[in-house]
This record gives structure tokens, C-alpha cells and sequence, in this order.
């Protein structure tokens, strides 16, 4: 059913080339923010646009590896997520996750760690020592530095996941929801599945619904269970229905629907532009 | 039983289903209490412009945050607003303090609530194909709100056969509290709060259905739309419904019910005059909501089964 897939628009991320990807995201973010700034100039949030390209630092080989996290409640609200990670690998948390209360994160003497919370809704960004979450916040020790900025959150209970929707809506006569829930951003997507195992690859493609014959429009491989939909890739069209798959070899295929609206009324945080998918429609944890 | 109370269970043999209201038994009988409550107070409810305006701003808030709240678009909501208001100024209930809300819900739905609230989920707008279609369904849930149609089933023994005991004794309390004649107090309210938002979201039965048409239809002509042209939305919801559903909604009332709207639509208005009235805000709408052609692609719940 798939047509074949322009040789410009498949592309494969590896380890070894995360950051020069994560350079060429950070250089057409900018340009980006030229071109649809006009589109939501009341709250377009260039630190959120740029840092949602703010790629986490991996595999330097020097960063020295902090103790695991402790356990987080993953039965309760998530309070944050995370922006970006820098100077730290983090074993168990990763750009794009979210942290649930009771997380321990080490950073260490220099790890920087950049968290939206999600009510009250606010940035904070934290250079070192060790940070608890907690529901009200984050309490750190004495070697941390925090900094706090003002943020624009879309309604937590309109994020798109599964652990933070407050409710089920309900079905209506014949139309079930199941069928016809679709994920809206305002931005350049950022799709997000649970871990991945250490050598996999995902395949990630999106599919042009609305057609006679649905048609691939973009795919990519990836390393990471996350990727951010690049400036360059096909131009995906407002209003227009878009199906994520992601392909892990032996996992069964993830899928989820999810369209545009440039006029949406919250930030082009990284945040607000999440798509989680998920085979459980529990956690994606 | 008394005269009055035999007539009553007459009433709830013979007119049950009339109501379309699902889950009343046809071999009901209403309770001493339950009676009290349809006799004294539920019959006897207002359908004043006062009454109905009231009862519309207690519901709007929860019943809207149930179906996803508000949908973060101004533009699309001025827009909606903007179309919806040519439609609004042709109501025969004037003092109704009319607007539109469209939610951010992706079903292919609308209602309304008393008192001129009329609500649309995005996913309608997506497959809503002209000014038309989407003028017959502002103007059909108008047309609900117009008629009391929801009070009209509050008022009806078959609504208070539906409740339970506790229902009953709670909102006879509150009646008792409040002894305000022909309102809903909020106790009372709160008590039947789940009933009123199914009956609002699945329709109000063949009868009222059609009634509702009626009324769209001389709304249209009035703004100069086309309800011939706009009945076709009732055919794009059937294609839509996965065959062999069951359930209907405020707009959509299975198969064989939309078909015989659609031709009692189009026998009561003749031929359609291809006139279009300006219809403001429409290509807002359709530029942000591009009408989706393919009705069936595979959506990803369906693509994901075996």
C-alpha cells in the first residue's frame, strides 16, 4: 500500500552521528521559528522551540555515569518532563521522559537537567547535585542550582498521555473513541514510545491518511525511543490526518494518528508537541 | 392506585420507548415516591426563557469539560461563532443568549444545551463539506434547544421510570429544600447529571428528531441556506458508523432513520435554488479543518488488529 519512500526523506540516526543531527536540528529550529512565528507571535516560546532540539548529550565517553534513579511512583501523576539532559548520562531517564514523584536524579557535579512542570505550569533548570521530585516541585541538595522560568503549558489534562489525561471520554452512539482519537500539536511533532532495547533500531514512518491509498511520507530509523520531526523533512499539512508507526523487530508495531493545527494556543514547547505511543494505552513507563 | 396514578401507569405501558430513552422497561410502574417527584415537581418544571438559561449555564461547564473542554483555537472559535451567528439571529426565542462552542473532541458529533448553548466537537468539523451541512447542524441542535426538548423528557414519567431510588429520594429532598417552583435545584441536579448528559449526547428520539428538523429546515430558509444541500451531512455520519452499529447521537440516528430524514428533508422543502448566503468565517473553518475526503482509511486502532 506504502509508496516508496524518497530517498531524501528516509534517513537512519545512529549513535555515532546523534549529535551532528541534533546541530542540523538546532540550525533549522531558527528558521523555523522565522516561519511560524508569525502564526503564534503572542506565545511563540523560542526557548522552548530551540530546546526542543536541544538534544540530550549521549555516549560521551568521558561523562562519568550516575547511579541509577531510585524508583519512581509510576502509579501516580507524573509531575515534570524533561527537556533536555546535558553533561550527564543518565541511565534510566532520558530527553522526552517523564518523571514521576519520588525520582532521585544524580547529575553530578556539572549534569544540567531542564524540567517543565506541569502544575503550576513553569521551567526549571537544574546544574548539579542530586534533585528528589517531589509533587510540589523538586527538592535539591545543597550543591544544585536551580533557575526557574515562566512557561506556557497546554492543559496537562489535554496531553495526549495516557497517564496524565484526567478522564476517558466517553463514546458517542455508534463512534467510539478508540477509533478516532488524534493527537494535535502545533508544531513539528515529537514522537515518543516506551524503552528500547540496547542494539535495537525503530523504524519510524508516518503514513498520509487522508488518500485514496494511504502513502508514506517521511521515514527514519533510530537508536532512541524518540524522535523529533525535522524541519526538512515532507511539509505535513494542517488539518490533514498522519498515522505514526513505529516497527521494532519483535515488538508488535505501535501506531497512532495525529494531525496539525498552527493555531493552537499554547507554545511550540517540546512538551506540547509530544505523541506518545503506546501498546498498553496504560504507561508508557 | 388512584385515577390519576392509573392513567400514569397507562401512560409509562403504552409510551415508553416513545421518549428514546434507552433502559426504561415497557412493564414499569413508578414508584409512590417517583410519582410524587414526576406529579409535583418534574412535570411542572419551566421551560421560560428564565428557566431555560438557568438550567443550560448550571450543565454547560461539567457537560463540555466531559466531552474534552474547550478546544484551543480562538480563531476557529471566532470563526464558528462568527458563521453560527447569521443562524442565530433567525431563532424565534430571541432572549436566548446564543453561542457556540466547538470541544476538543475528535467524534464526528454535536448538541445542545437548553437556553441556546450549542456545542460542536472538532471531529465534525472535519467532515463537515459545506456552509450548508454545517448550517443544518447548528441549526438542528438550534432546533433542540428552541423546543425545550430536553425539558419536554425531563417532564415525561418515562424520564423519572429510568431513575433510581436513591435518584428519587435525593431530588425529592432537594425539592423539599427548595421549594422554588419549576427549577432544578443544584442538589437535584447533581442527582440526575449523568441522565441529562446521555439523553443530550444520544438524542431525543425519532419523534423529536424529526421535529428538530422541521425546525432547522425554516431556520435555513430564513438565513437563505439550503437544507437539501445540508441533509447531506446525515448521509457523510452514515458512511462514517461503522456498519452493523448500533446507538445514535444528537445528529445521527442509525442507517434507516437518516435515510427517511433525508427524504422527508428533501420532500419538504422541493427544489433547492442554489442560492448561498455570505456564510462568514466558513473558510477560516475549512482552512484549519479541511474537509477529509476518505472516509474510510484505516485508523490506527483498526490497523493495529491482526
Amino acid at each position: 500500500m506504502a509508496s516508496p519512500i524518497r530517498a531524501s526523506q528516509s534517513k537512519r540516526i545512529d549513535r555515532g552521528s546523534a549529535d551532528r543531527v541534533a546541530a542540523s536540528l538546532r540550525d533549522t529550529a531558527a528558521a523555523v521559528l522565522l516561519i511560524t512565528g508569525s502564526l503564534a507571535s503572542n506565545n511563540a516560546d523560542a526557548r522552548g522551540l530551540l530546546g526542543l532540539f536541544a538534544e540530550e548529550k549521549i555516549t560521551p565517553e568521558a561523562t562519568p555515569v550516575a547511579a541509577p534513579p531510585e524508583s519512581p511512583d509510576h502509579s501516580a501523576r507524573p509531575i515534570a518532563f524533561v527537556n533536555s539532559i546535558r553533561g550527564v548520562a543518565l541511565p534510566d531517564l532520558h530527553q522526552f521522559d517523564l518523571v514521576y514523584p519520588g525520582q532521585r536524579i544524580d547529575l553530578g557535579d556539572d549534569g544540567e537537567i531542564d524540567l517543565t512542570f506541569l502544575s503550576p505550569c513553569r521551567t526549571e533548570i537544574i546544574n548539579g547535585g542530586t534533585i528528589t521530585i517531589v509533587p510540589a516541585g523538586v527538592d535539591a541538595d545543597a550543591q544544585s542550582k536551580l533557575r526557574t522560568e515562566a512557561a506556557s503549558c497546554r492543559p496537562s489534562d489535554e496531553l495526549p498521555h495516557p497517564a496524565l489525561k484526567r478522564g476517558i471520554l466517553p463514546d458517542e452512539g455508534p463512534f467510539l473513541q478508540k477509533d478516532w482519537q488524534e493527537d494535535v500539536v502545533n508544531g513539528r511533532p515529537v514522537f515518543k514510545w516506551g524503552g528500547m532495547a540496547h542494539g535495537s533500531v525503530a523504524t519510524v514512518s508516518i503514513q498520509e491518511l487522508d488518500h485514496p491509498e494511504p502513502r508514506t511520507v517521511w521515514q527514519i530509523e533510530t537508536p532512541y525511543p524518540y524522535v523529533a520531526y525535522p524541519a526538512e523533512a515532507y511539509t505535513l499539512i494542517p488539518g490533514q490526518p498522519y498515522l505514526v508507526t513505529i516497527e521494532t523487530e519483535g515488538k508488535q508495531p505501535l501506531r497512532g494518528t495525529f494531525s496539525v493545527d498552527l493555531d493552537l494556543s499554547f507554545s511550540r514547547t517540546a512538551l506540547n508537541q509530544m505523541v506518545w505511543l503506546s501498546d498498553s494505552g496504560t504507561d508508557l513507563e | 392506585m388512584s385515577g390519576p396514578s392509573i392513567i400514569l401507569a397507562l401512560v409509562m405501558c403504552l409510551g415508553l420507548t416513545l421518549a428514546g430513552i434507552p433502559n426504561a422497561s415497557s412493564q414499569s410502574v413508578l414508584s409512590p415516591a417517583a410519582q410524587q417527584l414526576h406529579e409535583d415537581h418534574l412535570s411542572k418544571l419551566s421551560a421560560s426563557d428564565a428557566g431555560q438559561i438557568k438550567l443550560g449555564r448550571d450543565l454547560e461547564q461539567r457537560f463540555i469539560a466531559r466531552v474534552g473542554g474547550r478546544y484551543l483555537n480562538p480563531a476557529l472559535q471566532t470563526a464558528v461563532a462568527d458563521f453560527a451567528q447569521q443562524l442565530f439571529l433567525q431563532s424565534g426565542r430571541r432572549a436566548f443568549p446564543w453561542r457556540v462552542t466547538v470541544v476538543n473532541n475528535d467524534l464526528p458529533s454535536a448538541w445542545a444545551l437548553p437556553g441556546g448553548h450549542v456545542v460542536i466537537y472538532k471531529g465534525l468539523l472535519r467532515y463537515v463539506d459545506t456552509p450548508d451541512e454545517l448550517a443544518l447542524v447548528i441549526t438542528h441542535e438550534m432546533a433542540h434547544a428552541e423546543q425545550n426538548h430536553l425539558m419536554d423528557i425531563v417532564r415525561r414519567p418515562t424520564f423519572v421510570a429510568r431513575l433510581t431510588p436513591s435518584q428519587v429520594t435525593t431530588m425529592l429532598a432537594s425539592f423539599q429544600e427548595n421549594p422554588i417552583a419549576g427549577i432544578l435545584a443544584p442538589r437535584a441536579l447533581g442527582a440526575v447529571d449523568n441522565a441529562l448528559f446521555e439523553i443530550v449526547r444520544q438524542g431525543y428520539g425519532a419523534e423529536l428528531e424529526r421535529a428538530a428538523d422541521d425546525a432547522a429546515t425554516e431556520i435555513m430558509r430564513r438565513s437563505g441556506h439550503s437544507p437539501v444541500r445540508g441533509a447531506t451531512i446525515f448521509q457523510t455520519l452514515s458512511a462514517l458508523a461503522p456498519v452493523g452499529a448500533t446507538g445514535t447521537t444528537s445528529l445521527y440516528a442509525g442507517r434507516a432513520e437518516t435515510e427517511d430524514r433525508i427524504e422527508a428533508l428533501e420532500q419538504t422543502i422541493g427544489a433547492d435554488d442554489g442560492a448561498q448566503p455570505p456564510n462568514p468565517g466558513y473558510d477560516v473553518i475549512k482552512s484549519i479543518f479541511p474537509t477529509r475526503r476518505h472516509l474510510g482509511f484505516a485508523r490506527a486502532s483498526e490497523t493495529a488488529s491482526p
